[in-house]
């Protein structure tokens, strides 16, 4: 009993170590959101297959090939300091004979991040979910379910598995997911709208004298919020070009990459969301938790940064609007 | 008996019941914009204090108020009124009596706005003695009595200053004493929102004082020969409409929201600003000056959270600015026609000069000075007696409906949970007012 107290102890202090090991590394890559991201990924990964380790050792081998793979901005790699969990499996074989072992490796894996320092997802976007750890057959089921149910919540969940990127395993079983989800998009114009409906930009960044939005109560007064405000709207737009292009690429900047020959608005777009993220990546040594790295103080920023976050919500807030116009017309060159 | 007499009196005794009404309005309104905690608690203050109010109002302060004047400055005689032979301003004294004992009572409720959610029962009950003795009475005296403001020239329809501006000072006088409500702000200073909870509440409050002040403000004609009172509800109606539009367009247009609570400010604060006012200005006027008080109010809320005063029900901004700018407003707009219907003169936008504008400004000053040195002095004298102005710390989290009165206004709300989920998730030390937003 008291070994196995003793294990326990020694299992948390060493998740500690690691966390605070990547955290010294996490800030001195403060301004730097690629580095940043490329430190959250090798976190991930470790966890992932520390968890791996201890379903292996519990519950043997897994029975089928999987893909473990995170979503929102783990998925998009656009995390701040601290990033929460959205993650999922996929694998292959179906959930009747399968899905026991994937959902006992899913909450091992949402346990250890935890640990890490990753906040639990408050919305169950974990592979500890059923409705997020599946097999090929069944995902795609849930898929068509998503679609056909046509509610806000269900067309969400969609929205959200487009920003899946795989970390551990087979990326051509999500693929096979994306791919049929791609394939409905083609064929119904209303999802496409619907989709866009559910995109919707929530809080403004500038108010009618284009001055910045900021917090006036709350442990953020002063703060704007960065990430409802500036970036989202950038987020939600290259996510619904992206559905409607079948493209895989989960990275805002990547797609807008991709998509520049198709969408001349996009132009000069992707400068500017670079910017956004490199901003708030250099407040990361304010940033103690979770919901710090989604504002950012606006008595701090220099006259200059004001002036290109009002640019950058301007142009975000015309992006979404030019995304979702541009959404169900065939004419995409139009307007360049 | 004459029928034009007759009419008068039953328009009047309409007028108070009114007024009466708009303790209701109070009682929405206060126990809406704060938590179920304090709901029982706070309707119940509201109705046991205009007791008191009314009794105080006729052992003294409508002597007080329109006794015999010492020199300008206090009433001497009518104590204990009991009058029911004289005849006033062409009205029955006891008819006089108890639409100015309406007025009164207001006052000491909007005072009442500064104490929400931490006073004691026992310091409500002793301010509400003291303020409508010792504080209203002189200010009302003043104006409306044979005081010395009075006989500058002083236009105060209907009380910015006498009702709304006392009652505001006393707010703030409270408010300053009793330092903000536990979690109010951080300890950085960043203030945190405590929101009402119940906004229908609110708005039905707001829509029943926007009703009752058709007795307030139309009732202060005192008369219906000539049908006057119409046009007092036509300025009134545009004024409170004005506040609620130019309210609702500022917090749009600054916060990018659409604000509830600022736009329900928005139409108290021109009915507060059209006032004084309402009598003395043209329908256009009325109309700006409600749009003033709509913008005013946004910011001066604002003001007071950021300077660290926890303003509960927003009673400096509503009643106190919105009250000033209503007095001061007659010193611009007041047309010569109105001012020589009911008193002083034209103001600065009619060629009056600054004369009327000066007299606005210099009684709205030694008004609100007045008013709040002396509920200060009222407050400290209180805190001598019962030791400390506030309910305890426990008792506040608690809620003052169980600390004060043993019972909730809310019970099953409160059986249904335990008590630590009855009061607020928030301590001094310990305050995470907004859950993670995920993608």
């Amino acid at each position: 009993m008291s070994s196995s107290l003793d294990n326990g102890e020694k299992e948390l202090r060493s998740y500690e170590n690691i966390r605070q090991k990547y955290e010294k590394y996490l800030l001195e890559a403060a301004g730097d959101y690629r580095k940043q991201n490329v430190i959250h990924e090798k976190v991930i990964t470790e966890a992932v297959q520390l968890a791996i380790e201890h379903t292996r050792e519990e519950w043997g081998t897994p029975p089928s090939p999987f893909a473990f793979f995170v979503m929102g901005s783990a998925g998009r790699n656009e995390q701040a300091l601290w990033s929460d969990q959205d993650h999922g499996i996929v694998f292959q074989g179906s959930d009747r004979h399968e899905q026991d072992y994937f959902l006992t490796l899913g909450i091992k894996i949402e346990g250890v991040m935890s640990r890490l320092g990753y906040p639990r997802c408050e919305g169950k976007v974990m592979a500890s979910s059923p409705r997020w750890c599946h097999g090929i057959n069944e995902w795609i089921e849930q898929v068509d379910r998503w679609i056909k149910d046509d509610k806000w919540s269900t067309l969400r969940h969609l929205l959200t598995l487009m920003d899946a990127r795989v970390v551990i395993g087979s990326e051509d079983l999500l693929k096979k997911v994306k791919k049929h989800a791609f394939i409905k998009g083609k064929q119904s114009i209303y999802l496409l709208k619907r989709l866009a409906e559910n995109a919707k930009m929530f809080q403004p960044g500038t108010n009618l004298f284009g001055q910045l939005i900021y917090e006036r109560t709350g442990q953020f007064t002063g703060a704007i919020p960065i990430k409802n405000a500036v970036l989202f709207p950038y987020v939600h737009a290259l996510k619904l070009l992206s559905f409607k292009r079948s493209i895989y690429e989960t990275e805002t900047i990547e797609r807008m990459r991709l998509l520049s020959n198709d969408y001349s608005f996009l132009a000069h777009k992707r400068k500017l969301f670079i910017d956004m993220l490199e901003l708030r990546s250099s407040f990361s040594k304010q940033q103690h938790s979770y919901q710090d790295v989604h504002y950012v103080p606006i008595s701090q920023l220099s006259k200059g940064e004001r002036k290109r976050v009002k640019e950058a919500v301007k142009e975000g807030k015309e992006l979404l609007h030019h995304a979702k116009s541009t959404l169900w017309s065939n004419e995409e060159k139009r307007g360049r | 008996m004459d029928a034009m007499f007759l009419m008068n009196n039953l328009w009047i005794m309409i007028a108070f019941i009114l007024v009466i009404l708009m303790q209701g309005g109070f009682i929405l309104l206060e126990a809406g914009s704060t938590r179920m905690k304090n709901a029982g608690h706070i309707a119940g203050k509201t109705i046991f204090t205009l007791g008191i109010a009314s009794l105080v109002f006729w052992a003294v302060g409508y002597g007080l108020i329109y006794g015999e004047s010492a020199g300008g400055f206090i009433g001497t005689s009518d104590f204990f009124f009991g009058d029911y032979q004289t005849m006033f301003d062409g009205v029955a004294g006891s008819v006089d009596f108890i639409f100015q004992l309406a007025f009164a009572a207001i006052a000491l409720t909007i005072a009442f706005g500064g104490f929400a959610e931490r006073a004691k029962l026992s310091v409500y009950i002793l301010f509400a003695v003291l303020f409508s003795a010792l504080v209203y009475p002189v200010v009302a005296h003043w104006i409306w009595g044979a005081g010395w403001i009075g006989e500058l020239g002083k236009q105060d329809f209907a009380g910015s200053t006498v009702v709304h501006l006392t009652g505001a000072m006393g707010a703030l006088a409270a408010t300053l004493l009793l330092k903000p409500r536990i979690g109010k702000y951080n300890k950085d200073g960043s203030p945190n929102d405590l929101p009402g909870h119940n906004q229908v509440y609110t708005a039905l409050g707001v829509l029943l004082l926007w009703v009752g002040w058709f007795g307030f403000n139309a009732g202060s004609t005192l008369e219906v020969d000539g049908a006057f009172f119409g046009y007092v509800g036509l300025t009134t109606q545009l004024g409170a409409a004005a506040g609620a539009v130019a309210a609702l367009g500022v917090a749009w247009a600054v916060l990018g929201k659409a604000d509830v609570p600022t736009m329900l400010n928005g139409a108290l604060a021109g009915l507060v600003a059209i006032t004084a006012s309402t009598a003395f200005v043209a329908s256009w006027a009325a109309v700006v000056i409600g749009l003033v008080a709509g913008v005013l109010v946004y910011y001066s809320m604002q003001f007071f959270e950021k300077l660290g005063i926890d303003d509960p029900i927003f009673a400096l901004s509503v009643h106190g600015v919105a009250g000033i700018w209503g007095t001061i407003s007659t010193g611009f707009f007041a047309t010569p026609d109105l001012a020589a219907m009911n008193g002083g003169n034209a103001g600065l936008f009619y060629g009056g000069g600054f004369e009327q504008l000066g007299i606005q400004t210099v009684s709205v000053v030694v008004s609100g000075a007045f008013a709040f040195v002396a509920s200060f002095i009222v407050l400290w004298v209180i805190k001598a007696i019962v030791g400390d102005l506030r309910v305890s710390e426990e008792e506040e989290i608690t809620g003052l409906d169980m600390s004060e009165h043993g019972s909730y206004g809310y019970p099953e709300a409160a059986l249904s949970e335990s008590k630590e989920e009855v009061a607020p998730s928030i301590s001094k030390d310990d305050y995470d007012p907004k859950p993670g937003v995920s993608t």
